[in-house]
């Protein structure tokens, strides 16, 4: 019975000084873990705060800029003598836009030579704007040629050329790249607003 | 049609009109003058347009904004994008805000938008879903993907596949992204980099290795290997499989894997040094250490040359060749040596200097000469230091954040120069006003107009005239140009006399703006500042990483020296009994 208690006592404290070492250890451990864990969440933070700044600064930039081309637009190339020219693909077209290159009057205005991601987006009916300038009323010839490749992997090099007239309001000239259902053969159309 | 344009175009065509007689004659000698009247009509008209936002059609706008959207120019389509195409394409205004990472109202955007669910079709879905996976969404994002099951092009469903396999990675469940993945009409690249992905997440998340070795082997058959980013995803892929089958303990078929990484490749370092390993698995050490050597003209600071160099006496070592594999220790003491020494030294210049003059600006500083080296070549070390930092997602999260205002503040700095130059413009334009308000004589243009009317007239009634060659000519057009023309110029006389208020509105405005910038660039300036501090911080803690483990190379190359050392003195002492030190 003697002996029954000694080891009972004997397991009692064994229990203990293992309570205990776990205690000692998980205290340890958990000092620098929570050390760890408000250093990282005093990164967290800060970080947090930069972005938030971040964020701030980009919107005020955004405003300012749209501020800053309208009142470029305004000035340079009012209502009356603007003319604004744009490229569009019809959906489905399967030709292969490398460059464009625009005359207004004989005159190289623009040229521009384009990117997979462009391509994608003009096909998701994306419109680009190539050319925003100035005119003179009157009649205007504008020049456009064309590079690209088509579905058949045969090389294009197309030019299209229309005459038109600027007015007193704003001229607008779409381009559209299209190919012909049946040849496949790419087609560039003038639409004018 | 304009009529004052025609005018101008009867100016241009008055040789061609001789055909009508004296009159045409006249006209070109008043051709001149009327040339001028026009210029000056088109000076002083220039003043009173109306000043209108986006003044075109909605097709034409919006289509613009799509065009940057998809493109990626997310800045741009954000400046471009006016609140009432905000409320028309919240999706696009939503994906714009993600791409230019302003996420702070994305979610309340995409939820309302999808609560109008009745509304979207697939193309919105689609952008709905992909911009959640861009948030780090992946269940609302596989939910907006489940709605365009069967319902997109090829193409699109390639990229479909990718996000809804990544999706099923993130969330732990690699037989979901594999049933995603097993459509026979999946290919390209896309799905290449989709398989390599499950492989990377089978060989995280499971002891046997042969799934994830048999996903790799499809990514490589999907892979056409010829674009550099094919090539760069079929490196990977090569040497993930050739580290997993050494990790198989199967060296011969690593070494068929590691042989196809390309050299110029960022995995050519570590897939050389596994290429050594796995013939050293083969007892090779002739082969082991030649593969080793190859990898001596990369940087030091990519793991797999510093590996090498400590390789490759172990190897000569238990090759028996102990001289060799003492210079070699002593050859790779030095270099890690000199590494510390850099590292040391630009430790230095960031604490004097800060990030942005020593790791972007491309500034000469004293002691860094050679890592500001431009060099077309990959390997550099800068470039190898550059891929080590950007390693860190923090660092590349926060040099991202610092170029991106590097960005805007360069486009102010653009915008301040044009401003200047607006100015200046202005400014002349309000000294000349006056005199070019003043030489515009209503009176005198009226008798011009009213002398042109009286031309036309008498040649209208000459017996040649008739109506096919006036409208091949745009004759025809003229007196309703006139008309036009005199409209034009009596409402412009009410307006010149606001002109002068006009250039200055404008000119106020244009200061306001100047002030604006000039704000908006100390702001920047000062929250550069900051990031560059931060980034300090965080490089400085990145390089001391490096200089540790840099330091545990060096010593352990010195022990390996040492023990060579100790070798070869035991070696050439005297026999003793071993027992002898015991009893003295």
């Amino acid at each position: 019975m003697e002996i029954r208690q000694q080891r009972s006592a004997g397991f009692v404290s064994f229990c203990l000084f293992f309570l205990f070492v776990c205690f000692t250890s998980f205290a340890l451990n958990a000092a620098p873990a929570a050390d760890a864990k408000k250093a990282s969440s005093e990164t967290d933070a800060a970080k947090a705060e930069l972005i938030k700044q971040a964020e701030a600064l980009k919107q005020d930039m955004i405003e300012l800029n749209r501020e800053l081309y309208q009142f470029e637009e305004d000035l340079l190339h009012p209502a009356n003598t603007q003319v604004a020219l744009f490229l569009a693909i019809a959906p489905e077209t399967t030709f292969l836009l490398d460059s464009v290159e625009l005359q207004l009057d004989g005159k190289l205005i623009t040229s521009y030579l384009y990117k997979e991601n462009e391509i994608i987006a003009l096909r998701r009916g994306g419109v680009q704007r190539l050319y925003l300038g100035s005119l003179s009323d009157g009649k205007h010839k504008l020049t456009a040629g064309f590079n690209g490749q088509g579905s058949n992997a045969r090389y294009y090099r197309r030019k299209k050329s229309l005459t038109f007239m600027k007015g007193e309001d704003a001229k607008f000239i779409q381009l559209i790249v299209t190919e012909d259902p049946r040849t496949r053969e790419p087609l560039f159309n003038v639409k004018q607003w | 049609m304009s009529n004052s344009g025609d005018l101008a175009l009867m100016m241009g065509l008055s040789a061609k009109n001789s055909a009508f007689g004296a009159g045409a004659s006249d006209i070109r000698c008043r051709s001149g003058l009327s040339a001028v009247l026009l210029r000056l009509f088109i000076f002083l008209a220039s003043f009173f347009a109306p000043a209108t936002t986006y003044a075109m059609p909605d097709e034409l706008y919006q289509g613009m904004v799509r065009f940057n959207l998809d493109s990626g120019k997310h800045f741009n389509a954000l400046v471009l994008m006016d609140e009432g195409y905000q409320q028309l394409d919240p999706i696009g205004y939503a994906g714009a805000l993600q791409g230019f990472k302003l996420t702070q109202n994305v979610d309340a955007l995409l939820e309302k938008s999808t609560q109008q669910a009745g509304d979207l079709d697939e193309a919105d879905w689609f952008r709905i879903g992909k911009i959640y996976y861009a948030q780090g969404q992946c269940i609302p994002a596989l939910k907006a993907f489940k709605r365009l099951k069967n319902k997109l092009g090829l193409a699109d469903k390639q990229e479909w596949a990718f996000y809804r396999s990544n999706c099923f990675n993130k969330l732990g469940s690699n037989s979901r992204s594999a049933q995603v993945l097993s459509s026979d009409i999946l290919s390209g690249l896309w799905i290449s980099h989709a398989y390599y992905n499950l492989a990377m997440s089978y060989a995280t998340s499971s002891a046997d290795k042969t799934k994830a070795l048999v996903a790799l082997r499809v990514a490589s058959s999907l892979n056409e290997n010829e674009s550099r980013e094919e090539k760069a995803l079929n490196d990977r892929i090569n040497y993930a499989a050739g580290a997993l089958y050494l990790n198989e303990k199967k060296p011969d078929y690593a070494l068929e894997f590691f042989k196809k990484v390309h050299l110029d490749s960022t995995t050519a370092p570590q897939a050389l040094y596994m290429n050594g390993v796995a013939h050293l698995e083969q007892n090779d050490f002739r082969a082991a250490t030649q593969s080793w050597f190859s990898v001596k003209k990369y940087p030091l600071i990519h793991s797999g040359v510093a590996e090498s160099l400590l390789a490759i006496p172990y190897a000569y070592e238990r090759a028996g060749y102990v001289s060799q594999a003492l210079e070699a220790y002593v050859e790779a003491s030095t270099s890690f040596e000199k590494e510390l020494e850099t590292v040391d030294k630009l430790k230095v210049l960031i604490n004097k200097h800060g990030i942005q003059k020593v790791l972007i600006d491309e500034t000469e500083l004293e002691g860094l000469e050679w890592f500001l080296a431009k060099d077309i070549a990959k390997n550099t070390r800068r470039a190898a230091y550059y891929s080590y930092f950007a390693g860190d997602d923090d660092i590349y999260e926060m040099i991202e954040l610092l170029l991106e205002m590097r960005a805007l503040d360069e486009g102010l700095a653009f915008w301040s120069g044009q401003l200047k130059v607006f100015e200046k413009a202005l400014s002349n334009k309000q000294q000349s006003f006056n005199r070019r308000s003043k030489s515009f004589d209503r009176k005198t243009i009226e008798r011009e107009i009213e002398g042109f009317k009286k031309r036309f007239a008498s040649i209208s009634a000459k017996p040649a005239y008739n109506e096919k060659l006036a409208a091949e000519l745009y004759f025809d057009r003229v007196p309703a140009s006139l008309e036009a023309l005199q409209k034009r110029f009596v409402a412009l006389e009410g307006k010149i006399g606001k002109g002068k208020g006009r250039i200055k509105s404008q000119l106020k405005e244009l200061h306001a703006l100047d002030k604006k910038i000039g704000a908006k660039k100390k702001r920047l300036a000062a929250f550069i500042k900051k990031l560059d501090e931060g980034l300090k911080v965080l490089v400085l803690a990145k390089l001391e990483q490096l200089r540790n483990h840099m330091l545990a190379n060096f010593e352990r190359s010195e022990q390996g020296l040492i023990h060579i050392l100790e070798g070869v003195a035991e070696s050439s002492q005297r026999k003793r009994n071993p027992l002898d030190g015991r009893y003295q």
